[in-house]
């Protein structure tokens, strides 16, 4: 029962929003307090869905199949992480809205795709999966419309990706059905066992597909950095967050508990070069060319969302490497990469509210101004590169670990250049809104307020506490391999057993500590500092003045446009979807050619008809 | 029980006061008492018809030289969609036709149009097919042409000679079936066709195809369609392609399943449907205007129902004709909401209505709505017909049904992207200021309408076997 609960408590959020749109422009207080109500009472009803793991509920019957809901280890995982950023997207969107008169259906949008995804999530079977699948891609279409001229294009090219990935998935589940007789998950895995190669092959490709495409894996990535960075930035930091890992989440269903690892190694031409292997091939261009077109960004949140490409590429590399680290890696780097970057996209977002920009070219030096947001964007870029304390580090260490183990030493080789490109990217990013000069314009502006406060700060806990104390989330990663059938992680509060890697983190924080605090008594024994004014400075044998910007946020990385090809940011994806997109509208321009407007035209093709149908019946001739 | 010769001699003589009568406010309101009526009526008679067939006596003459009517499951759903999609786009037309220059005239013909219609559903005999099929035609013309501007005139002209051509082929065909038969009842040419010479029929299956097809609005004969139903009213363009083409095709399929029933026609008529579905999305891409976007999505989803007629099986009838009601119910939401839009800009061009959703919120959400359903998006109730359409081609197997559902799958695709072009142009920041919501009596319509699209599914337990009955009755004349 607490399933459903989980369900409706979401439509009534959306229904609610509905009926406040219209009082919203004036009070948009009455709007901000339901939706902070309707999220938090979200709370309890996750955390008390835990114990009813493994129970099944029958749902209606439709087309004389019933739907079927359940929670498994994975689903409450997800489930806890949708809730968890929901609630402080909220809290945070209350602050960030200025006026709800642009957006009144805002909450409304992100309630009805809360529910689309908790669905998703809860299905123990295709058609209901199928259903829950395509409202969910509709709701994050109309949620990602909200942000002006821009984004209502921006959110077409979603649309045309989410449709095509809808329709596929259709044909995917209609053959599945036909073919093996059964939408649920449990019968299905067991059907999939015996099944004929071919078979397998064809199911396997028309569900991957729209998997991939959602979780933009290259190259089915286009889509993602323009809807996620036109639209309104708190819902960027949503939908970078958690809207793209559903589709890693339905790789994970349906390669392991669906699947099974067994059948997944025997698909392929050997046990090398198999459907793992493709996966990890796919995962690995996702993480490194998106990385270093991040680098050529002027915008932040354009420059963040491509690497939520590259860092979902990484959970691939984990979840397909397909051994305990590698798997557990992943599943966590699932939740690490929530935690970072919903951080670095609230620091933007809450120097945005301050600024009135994005652009890396326009901000600077605001690190006196916004320290908070800088020590946000700081903790989410550590944890992003994978440096240690923060998460991020133990998830990748865990993969690359993993690959190198499992004998891929090119794939790793492809992670550890993703990361360099990710460390040289974020930091641009920091650099280009935190540090440097700080300009004129600049100087009256002060902090945000509490409401997006509190959300950065309960971030930077969390990524700082799950770095040096792994095994919180560790074990129920660990659990959620043995409920999948996977080898389980051998963890320890503190990271990975030895045996496995020896990893701890607890020993890691001591040591930085103590580096910490080596570092800060020698400070001390210094000199007295003495606080200057920027422009109380000197360089290059010039004083400087307002009027002469010193560092160089400008055009940062300007150096790369000689060291890539210009081939590589003509961006190769773009321009064959711009192709099919004008190839469909030639196609369409010829076929209502047909109809000429002309009578005598449309009389022929009368008589044509029934000659022709005449000649191929065997009538006539 | 109340007759059912009521479904014809109703509108007929509803027609005939409204002229002697001349009163617009008196003819709108026999106009919405005699469909509220009808499709009272028509309810009435639905469980009845659900276990047999009720065979109707005209007059106290009986066959073979009386005329032979018969109202089933089929004609019984067929007229409750009918009576009450004319119910609410009559609703609509009160208002959407307020200044117009022969409103009693307009109610009129359409009464005649709808009596037409209940005559096609309920008719067992060639003749009658003909002459009420004339009447739906004729009526057709003279409401496409209703605005009387150069384009609306080009569109009926066009409409009335290739009609006329349809007509000529059924003729013919109804001529070869009395030269085997002797006698012009469905259920004599049933029987001796099944003996007769299968070059014979075949030739007579092609020509009815065809013939009927005009109105029916399979490819390649559907060419009329966009001019007629962009240049009509949009009142008009929501019952043409809400119902009326439907009927033809659903009437068209009787026969198809009855009198020519020895005829392996299905694969031609499966390829022809595909052919729709493919000409009609594609070309809905590449529209500018409006209105003819929504007519070449009508080619598209005819084909769609097509297909899942012709597929042979139960299943695939039953899905078909609950798409048929889906469509209904869709089309004429869009088509009514777009008039609005036509009337509030003056400008049929989809590139002029930015922000018109935000200033007529009403109408913004039914065309989102509509528009859903058209598309197949759960929860709503074209999600369900389309999934049973292509549950039971996928059932069936064989090259043409995937080709079909390959067709089926990327004319959505192709749908979902030019309805929401429109929805965005709707919502984006706009000149359109001062544009006021459609007044009350068009949103009811409307609205109701919209509620079917919405909550279908839960009408579905009671839909299904209705549809089922009727899909039998497609292969059974009695």
């Amino acid at each position: 029962m607490n399933t459903l609960w989980l369900l409706i408590v979401p439509i009534i959020g959306f229904l609610g929003s509905v009926l406040l749109a219209g009082s919203a422009k004036k009070y948009p207080a009455v709007m901000k307090s339901w939706a902070l109500i309707v999220s938090l009472a979200l709370i309890p009803l996750s955390v008390v869905a835990g114990p009813s793991i493994g129970a099944v509920i029958t749902g209606p019957v439709v087309f004389g199949s019933s739907l079927l809901l359940g929670f498994t280890e994975l689903s409450w995982y997800f489930v806890l992480m949708i809730v968890g950023i929901t609630v402080l997207t909220i809290f945070f969107s209350v602050g960030a809205l200025r006026s709800l008169t642009v957006f009144p259906l805002y909450y409304g949008w992100l309630f009805l795709k809360v529910m689309g995804m908790i669905a998703v999530v809860l299905s123990r079977d295709l058609l209901s999966f199928f259903i829950a699948w395509e409202m969910m891609s509709w709701a994050t279409f109309f949620l990602m419309r909200q942000g002006g001229e821009k984004a209502h294009r921006a959110s077409m090219g979603y649309l045309a990706y989410a449709v095509v990935a809808g329709m596929i998935l259709l044909a995917g589940t209609l053959f599945v059905r036909n073919t093996l007789g059964t939408f649920s998950f449990t019968e299905l895995s067991q059907r999939f066992g015996g099944a004929d190669t071919g078979i397998l092959v064809v199911a396997l490709i028309l569900m991957l597909l729209p998997m991939l495409i959602e979780a933009a894996v290259y190259p089915f990535h286009s889509w993602l950095p323009d809807s996620y960075a036109s639209t309104e930035t708190s819902i960027t930091a949503y939908l970078a967050s958690i809207s793209t890992r559903m589709g890693i989440y339905a790789l994970t269903v349906f390669l392991f508990s669906i699947l099974g690892l067994q059948v997944v190694d025997r698909i392929g031409v050997s046990s090398h070069w198999n459907l793992r292997m493709v996966l990890l091939v796919l995962a690995a261009l996702t993480a490194v060319l998106p990385t270093f077109t991040a680098l050529f960004q002027h915008d932040a949140k354009q420059l963040i969302t491509w690497h939520s490409i590259g860092q979902g590429g990484y959970m691939l590399l984990g979840l397909a490497s397909a051994s305990a680290l590698g798997t557990a890696g992943g599943l966590f780097h699932i939740f690490n990469y929530l935690t970072y970057v919903a951080l670095i996209i609230f620091s933007i977002a809450a120097v945005e509210y301050r600024t009135g920009t994005t652009n890396l070219n326009k901000l600077g030096g605001l690190i006196t101004k916004q320290p908070v947001a800088f020590l946000g964007m700081l903790f989410g870029i550590i944890g992003l590169a994978g440096i240690p304390p923060m998460n991020g580090f133990v998830s990748k260490w865990l993969i690359y670990r993993s690959l190198i183990l499992g004998g891929y030493p090119f794939i790793a080789l492809c992670a550890f250049l993703a990361t360099i490109g990710t460390i040289l990217s974020v930091y641009k990013l920091i650099h280009n809104t935190f540090l440097g000069q700080l300009r004129e314009e600049y100087e009256g502006i002060r902090e945000v307020g509490f409401w997006m406060q509190a959300p950065i700060w309960i971030l930077m806990v969390v990524v700082l506490v799950t770095g040096v104390f792994p095994g919180l989330i560790l074990q129920w990663v660990a659990r959620i391999q043995a409920s999948l059938g996977l080898e389980v992680l051998a963890y320890n509060l503190g990271g990975v057993s030895p045996g496995e890697g020896n990893l701890n983190m607890i020993a890691v924080i001591i040591l930085f500590l103590a580096t910490f605090v080596a570092a800060w008594l020698l400070f001390l024994t210094g000199s007295r500092r003495r606080i200057v004014s920027q422009y109380d400075n000197y360089a290059g044998g010039h004083f400087l003045n307002k009027n002469v910007p010193y560092n160089f946020n400008y055009n940062f990385y300007s150096a790369f446009d000689h060291i890539f090809d210009k081939q590589y940011q003509r961006a190769p994806v773009k321009k064959i979807e711009r192709n099919l997109g004008r190839f469909i509208s030639t196609m369409a321009d010829y076929t209502r050619r047909i109809f000429t407007g002309q009578i005598n035209t449309y009389a022929a093709y009368g008589l044509l008809a029934v000659l022709v149908v005449l000649i191929v019946l065997r009538e006539v001739l | 029980m109340v007759s059912p010769l009521l479904f014809i001699i109703g509108p007929l003589g509803t027609a005939f006061l409204m002229i002697l009568l001349n009163r617009r406010l008196v003819s709108l309101i026999l106009a919405l008492a005699v469909t509220l009526a009808l499709g009272i009526l028509a309810l009435s008679w639905l469980p009845l018809t659900l276990q047999a067939a009720q065979p109707m006596v005209v007059a106290s003459i009986p066959a073979p030289l009386g005329i032979p009517l018969s109202l089933d499951a089929l004609g019984a759903g067929m007229a409750i969609i009918v009576a009450l999609s004319a119910l609410l786009v009559i609703l609509y037309s009160s208002t959407y036709l307020r200044n117009d220059h022969a409103p009693v005239t307009y109610y009129a013909v359409v009464m005649l149009l709808l009596m037409a219609s209940f005559g096609l559903v309920l008719t067992r005999d060639l003749f009658n097919l003909f002459v009420f099929f004339e009447i739906l035609c004729i009526s057709s013309y003279i409401l496409v042409a209703w605005e009387q501007n150069s384009s609306a005139l080009e569109a009926s002209f066009k409409y009335m000679v290739l009609g006329s051509i349809g007509s000529t082929f059924m003729l013919v065909a109804i001529a070869l079936a009395y030269r085997a038969a002797g006698s012009l009842a469905m259920a004599d040419i049933a029987k001796a066709f099944s003996q007769a010479n299968r070059g014979e029929v075949i030739v007579a299956a092609v020509l009815f195809l065809f013939g009927m097809g005009v109105e029916a609005a399979i490819f390649p004969v559907n060419t009329w369609l966009p001019d007629a139903h962009s240049s009509a009213p949009s009142s008009i363009s929501a019952l043409l392609s809400g119902f009326v083409i439907e009927l033809s095709l659903v009437v068209l399929f009787r026969l198809g399943g009855t009198v020519f029933a020895q005829i392996h026609l299905l694969p031609v008529l499966q390829s022809i449907a595909i052919a729709g579905i493919l000409v009609g999305e594609f070309s809905a891409f590449a529209q500018h205007e409006v209105k003819r976007t929504l007519a070449y999505s009508s080619i598209a989803q005819v084909g769609l129902m097509l297909f899942a007629l012709s597929l042979g099986s139960p299943e695939g009838a039953q899905a078909g004709l609950l798409q048929l009601l889906m469509h209904a119910a869709a089309k004429s939401t869009l088509f009514l909401v777009a008039g609005y839009f036509i009337l509030r800009t003056g400008s049929r061009f989809m590139e002029d209505y930015k922000g018109l959703g935000r200033r007529m919120p009403l109408s913004g959400l039914f065309f989102g709505l509509a528009a859903l359903s058209l598309i197949g998006v759960p929860p709503f109730f074209g999600f369900f017909t389309k999934w049973g359409i292509l549950q039971a081609a996928v059932n069936l197997g064989g090259t043409i049904a995937w080709i079909g559902i390959t067709s089926i799958l990327l004319g959505t695709t192709l749908e979902a992207i030019y309805l929401f072009r429109i929805f965005q142009i709707l919502y984006a920041k706009g000149e359109n200021d001062q544009v006021a919501e459609m007044e009350w009596p068009a949103v009811t319509a409307v609205a109701l309408f919209v509620l079917v699209v919405v909550f279908g599914y839960f009408l579905l337990p009671v839909l299904t076997p209705v549809a089922g009955a009727a899909a039998n009755a497609l292969t059974n004349l009695f």
